[in-house]
């Protein structure tokens, strides 16, 4: 089914390493998929997802810095210290936001209950 | 009877960096302008910044406009949560900017509750063409002419010479139009390791209404564990010569060509990129005369 096949896919963007999260779940029974869409993501490239994971990653930055000044300046100050807030809210918080004030409210709720 | 020739545009951001270097150009030569609304919207798909500026804009060069979307999620086979306030939005665009018809990236950004604001592909399936198609019948409700754009996909599932085919089957069902990205559609066959020409071979033509032509770049090797480098889809550099022979090609080709769209990312803009924009936009502009 197209809706199982996509929502392994985005939940492989938020694997480290979408390649084995994507073999894994492919080989595990019960998945919904047809033969045909079973065979199609067990043939997805490393490098290809890797990279995708990566552009979506940094999507989520830049909307996270268009809605937060603060971060913002803290990236330019201190990009060490925003890699690892940022990680940090990445890991907890999965990404739902499509704008850039969506992404600055639901990092201010991260922040305020940790 | 002969057929006017396609107009020759370019994206008009309303970024202060874009409009700095390049208001001459938008001014003076630009034949048509290519405005992203959701680029313009704050939270809630309300108006945002440079949106009336925008639109008073265009009003005043009357020149045509087509809108171009990049996250509605046309291929997620569950509908969005947000798609109702997104298509009043575009139904509020259309009226305030007049678009001659509007485009979106085919692909899904959403699923499961998530959202990852980047088109990721399609298995060229029959259940990817009918949910294709009955998001772009949402659309064409708002807009009745409605076209997508393939995208630089990294991966592909199944086949990649197949995706033309997949492409005209959505053309078809949707009675929708294909905007056909050039340097899209080099990077994707690069990174895919098939060849561009047979690539484009398999292109339904007919379907074609707007090209879209721009640059990119290589992404470093050393973000890949492979070490290997892959063509991305960023428009930061100028139009490169495989992209310019392909739309040699598509002049041939797109009978039913009614646009030429040069792109650049508005963060990517400066003088020396503003210089090879307005070049690729003369280029472009000769081919068709």
């Amino acid at each position: 089914m197209l809706k199982e096949l996509q929502s392994l896919l985005l939940r492989a963007m938020q694997q480290a390493d979408p390649h084995t999260f994507l073999q894994a779940e492919v080989q595990r029974p019960g998945q919904a998929l047809s033969s045909e869409e079973r065979a199609m993501l067990a043939a997805i490239g490393d490098d290809g997802l890797r990279l995708t994971r990566l552009i979506v990653r940094k999507l989520r930055i830049d909307r996270l810095l268009r809605g937060d000044p603060a971060m913002a300046e803290l990236c330019r100050s201190d990009p060490a210290a925003f890699a690892r807030l940022f990680a940090s809210y990445e890991a907890a918080t999965p990404p739902r936001a499509v704008f850039p004030a969506d992404e600055a409210q639901q990092f201010a709720a991260w922040r305020g209950q940790r | 009877m002969t057929r006017a020739r396609p107009w020759v545009g370019i994206n008009l951001p309303a970024d202060e960096l874009f409009w700095q270097h390049n208001r001459r150009l938008a001014e003076e030569r630009a034949e048509l302008f290519e405005i992203t609304p959701e680029t313009l919207w704050s939270g809630g798909c309300v108006e945002g910044k440079g949106y009336q500026e925008l639109a008073a804009f265009v009003k005043r060069c009357g020149r045509p406009v087509i809108g171009h979307g990049v996250l509605a999620s046309i291929g997620a086979a569950e509908r969005p949560a947000r798609r109702d306030a997104w298509l009043q939005a575009l139904q509020r665009d259309r009226a305030v900017f007049g678009f001659d018809w509007f485009s979106e990236h085919l692909g899904f950004a959403d699923a499961c509750g998530l959202h990852v604001a980047w088109p990721l592909p399609l298995p060229p399936t029959g259940e990817a063409v009918t949910t294709v198609a009955a998001s772009l019948a949402e659309l064409q409700a708002v807009h009745p002419v409605v076209a997508f754009e393939n995208n630089a996909d990294l991966f592909c599932l199944g086949d990649p010479l197949a995706q033309p085919e997949f492409f005209a089957a959505i053309c078809s069902t949707a009675n929708a139009h294909l905007l056909l990205d050039l340097h899209n559609a080099y990077a994707f066959c690069r990174n895919l390791e098939v060849d561009l020409d047979a690539w484009l071979e398999r292109v339904p033509w007919q379907r074609v209404i707007e090209v879209h032509l721009s640059g990119g770049s290589e992404s470093d090797c050393a973000w890949l564990t492979s070490g290997r480098s892959l063509r991305m889809d960023s428009h930061d550099d100028a139009v490169p010569e495989p992209v310019w022979r392909a739309f040699g090609t598509a002049l041939q080709r797109a009978s039913n060509l009614r646009a030429v769209v040069v792109e650049w990312m508005p963060d990517a803009m400066g003088a020396g990129a503003a210089a090879a924009f307005a070049a690729d936009f003369a280029r472009a502009r000769s081919m068709l005369c």
